[in-house]
């Protein structure tokens, strides 16, 4: 038996390590080749029906909502439950003590985090899986319950300007523009608010004289949409009174996204006041500022009883 | 039959069967954004070409020259020309009352497919290029098997065989980077290719402009493997040798024949080569979805290309781009003993003088990535405008398969059973992708679903009803039911144009602002969800009455008003 060289155990030793690496190489191409092919799959294909199916057949009313933004599209389609506007232009889980939640190998706890706003953690009452998609329910009994969404069903509300009360119901005609329900893109979201498209610098009043209130006071303002947010960074001023008192005065801008404001309110019947004043409300391109009222201040305002 | 026979006989084959693939899957690819102004342009530039043979002292002129060219001059003519030439040989007729006026536009000669696809056809020729050259080149010196994982490791990658088949010249121009840098390579030891590397860089400046960046990578390269030479391994390095006949030529035929190639800059050309160079340093930004959140402004994540590539090409290739590029470097780094050859002009890297293959391959990998990361780097977009590594992570990946396999011994089919599954992860996300390739993302990443849930673009560019449109429409035309005003949202105007002129679009259906609109199409961008929310609320309704999906992941939704509206 000969010693072996040098050479031929650099050569083994290569050997060897090449071996081990080839070997790793294929494995990682084992394990993604199987990733791959689960990947094509789409088992959500067989498992909505029945997801939809099972939710249809459920004794509540309370809202259902979409854990994953992605999966929105194709949750409306099956589920149409889904789709319920408010639901999906939701302001955030105040008010909201329970609901469902749809997602893709997600009970919603994401989802559920970004639009606490300041309430617990709810508590998962019931998970069911179909396939690869989760129906959880959530109890949230802290968010207490909305007694008067003022600027969704703005009955009772008056709308003015400096240069007078704005005309119409649902939709205000103002002299500097328009003040109307919408659906409001702000930070790619979608939000049920109080559209103002007014002209540079004016102030809107939005005053409800006979406000039910509750244990709170608590809103959002956001300026809408991407586009305009892009070519204008100009702040916008909120005043709010409750009851004659001013309780919250503050200036946003559009890095503050979805701005919400809370205020305690004692219950009864009282008035809300809200000013809003948009500094510029056009945008500006590469050659000068076109004034169109495109970048629009939207408000959300519901009153919430906390206690049971 | 001669093994160099053989191999040149497979990649040939190689070649057509991508370019053939390409041609019959594309079909089912609708037109992105930017296809529909390179229709537009191929059109015209195609026409140019027919002045010439009618009037040439007119198509000559300035006026002549500047009335075709004028569209899309901010990307160079060469491929929109060979397109539009295609299409006046392959090209049906269009369809009646969409006929361009100030052209002759009764299709081609031989009018055997869409114009549409004829206008692809010379990108996805090149694309089989690009495979044949690949398998050429890896298996020259690792043999056949590591020729087809160099082929397969950059054909079966969703996002490649997506962008190859398009009109468009992100793949043809990493086919000509790869023809520069292969003959660069050639031109170092002969006096042919030394003249010709100019020659292949100004064809590569004429498909697009990421070209212009060859001149000075290949320059350094050039210094960097004399300076080797000289300092490491006490070679005598002459003046001449420095200057070097490739660098002249790329330095002189290179611009020469672009601006050949080109005849929009034929005029003014000082004038309008800085226009142009100025259009791309102000590059529109776009914007990109990374991570679940938009960027419109530079400066995007230095991690974003990188990021992109791990989500976008299966991890087993990135190992094996990694592994080979070591292995190369370390075999560039290896004392050059060899005692042949002395250098010259002509021949400034003479045979046994050290050609630092992986350093140029490596760089040529690396630097579009690096490019991109760049913080100062106008938002170009997405994985295609890193396209041009791909070809070389596909070299390096076949030089790392070359040096284990030569170390390692084991009966015959071990190679070719592991090159399957080694293969197997890019198949099967490239097929599963088809026709929406631009939305896969790598099995490790979790294909469509995982790069949905980790926020990264779902697509763009408006092409993801294309095989939803088939002959005439008529999937589209039964979602309308009966409505005409459809707002198609990322769908390019000019794309519409081109399906009506093939008869795909439905007859009747006109696309209209989304005030206006009774339909809508809503192509899932992060930064356009205004778009989709303004339909929720002109139609009262979040209930789409189809969903495009890949995977279950949307890519388009439609949704559609109450009738008579």
């Amino acid at each position: 038996m000969t010693a072996p060289t040098p050479q031929s155990a650099d050569a083994r030793t290569g050997g060897v390590w090449a071996r081990r690496g080839l070997a790793a190489i294929v494995g990682v191409a084992a394990i993604e080749s199987v990733a791959a092919v689960v990947a094509a799959r789409d088992p959500g294909e067989a498992a909505w029906p029945e997801l939809a199916a099972a939710l249809d057949a459920r004794d509540d009313a309370d809202p259902v909502f979409i854990a994953q933004d992605w999966l929105g599209p194709v949750a409306r389609l099956h589920v149409p439950e889904s789709a319920y506007l408010p639901s999906l232009t939701r302001a955030d889980l105040h008010g909201v003590p329970r609901f469902h939640m749809l997602g893709w190998g997600d009970d919603g706890t994401t989802a559920i985090g970004r639009d606490l706003e300041g309430l617990p953690m709810p508590t998962r009452a019931a998970s069911t899986e179909f396939g690869p998609l989760v129906w959880s329910t959530w109890e949230s009994p802290a968010s207490g319950t909305v007694i008067e969404h003022l600027t969704a069903a703005p009955h009772g509300l008056l709308v003015a300007t400096a240069s007078g009360t704005c005309r119409g119901r649902g939709s205000h005609r103002c002299a500097e523009g328009l003040v109307e329900p919408r659906i409001a893109e702000v930070d790619y979201r979608p939000r049920s608010c109080l559209g103002l498209a007014v002209s540079d610098g004016t102030m809107v009043k939005l005053t409800w004289p006979s406000a039910r209130l509750g244990d709170v006071l608590r809103g959002h303002v956001g300026l809408s949409d991407y586009n305009a947010r892009l070519r204008n960074d100009a702040p916008a001023r909120v005043v709010v009174r409750a009851g004659n008192v001013e309780v919250v005065r503050a200036t946003i801008t559009d890095r503050q996204g979805w701005w919400p404001f809370e205020v305690a309110t004692t219950p009864g019947i009282d008035s809300v006041e809200i000013e809003i004043t948009a500094g510029l409300s056009g945008t500006f391109g590469a050659k000068d500022y076109d004034g169109t009222p495109t970048r629009i201040p939207c408000v959300e305002v519901r009153t919430i009883a906390r206690s049971p | 039959m001669t093994e160099v026979r053989r191999r040149a006989l497979l990649a040939s084959a190689l070649g057509l069967l991508t370019t053939l693939l390409l041609a019959l899957g594309h079909r089912e690819v609708g037109y992105v954004r930017d296809e529909g102004i390179y229709f537009a342009a191929s059109r015209q530039y195609a026409a140019w070409f027919a002045d010439v043979v009618e009037d040439p002292k007119a198509a000559l002129s300035k006026a002549g020259r500047d009335r075709r060219f004028r569209v899309n001059h901010e990307h160079p003519a060469l491929l929109k020309s060979a397109a539009g030439l295609s299409a006046a040989l392959l090209a049906k007729p269009p369809a009646p009352g969409t006929e361009e006026e100030d052209l002759v536009d009764d299709g081609g000669a031989l009018p055997v497919m869409t114009e549409g696809a004829a206008m692809r056809l010379p990108a996805q020729i090149l694309a089989g290029v690009t495979v044949a050259l690949l398998f050429a080149i890896a298996s020259a010196t690792g043999g056949v098997w590591a020729g087809l994982l160099a082929a397969g490791a950059f054909g079966l990658l969703p996002h490649v065989a997506f962008h190859a088949g398009l009109h468009c010249f992100d793949v043809p121009v990493a086919t000509a980077i790869l023809a520069v840098v292969l003959a660069y390579r050639r031109a170092q030891r002969s006096r042919g290719w030394g003249i010709g590397v100019g020659v292949v860089l100004g064809l590569a400046i004429a498909v697009k402009h990421n070209a212009l960046f060859l001149g000075p990578l290949l320059a350094m390269h050039h210094f960097g493997a004399l300076a080797w030479a000289k300092w490491r391994d006490g070679r005598v390095v002459r003046p001449s040798q420095w200057i070097g006949l490739p660098l002249v030529s790329m330095a002189v035929l290179g611009p020469l024949v672009a601006f050949a190639l080109w005849p929009w800059l034929w005029a003014d050309p000082a004038g309008r080569v800085l226009e142009y160079v100025e259009f791309h340093r102000q590059h529109a930004y776009y914007n990109m979805e990374f991570l679940g959140q938009n960027y419109n402004q530079p400066p995007m994540p230095v991690s974003y290309p990188f990021v992109m590539t791990w989500a976008t090409v299966p991890t087993v290739v990135l190992l094996l781009v990694v592994a080979g590029a070591i292995v190369a470097l370390r075999a560039d780094w290896g004392r050059d003993r060899t005692e042949v050859g002395a250098g010259s002009f002509t021949v400034p890297l003479p045979d046994g003088w050290a050609r630092h293959d992986g350093a140029l391959f490596a760089m040529m990998a690396a630097f579009p990535l690096v490019l991109i990361a760049l913080p100062s780097t106008p938002i170009f977009g997405g994985t295609k405008h890193w396209i041009t590594a791909y070809p070389f992570f596909a070299l390096l990946a076949a030089r790392a398969w070359t040096e284990l396999w030569k170390r390692v011994r084991g009966p015959q089919w071990w190679q070719p059973a592991a090159l399957v599954v080694v293969l197997l992860p890019g198949a099967v996300s490239t097929f599963d992708g088809h026709p929406v390739g631009m939305s896969q993302y790598a099995p490790l990443a979790g294909g469509a679903r995982g790069g949905a849930e980790l926020g990264l673009g779902r697509g763009f560019w408006g092409h993801a009803i294309g095989s939803q449109l088939g002959a005439g429409g008529e999937e589209l035309e039964g979602w309308l039911e009966g409505r005409t005003r459809l707002y198609v949202h990322d769908v390019h105007e000019l794309a519409v144009l081109q399906y009506r002129r093939e008869g795909r679009w439905p007859a009747g259906v006109d696309s209209t602002p989304i005030a206006r609109a009774q339909a809508g199409l809503i192509f899932h961008e992060l930064h356009m969800a205004t778009w989709e929310f303004q339909l929720w609320e002109q139609f009262g309704t979040a209930v789409p009455v189809e969903v495009i999906t890949l995977d279950g992941v949307p890519l388009v939704t439609v949704y559609v008003g109450a009738t008579g509206r």
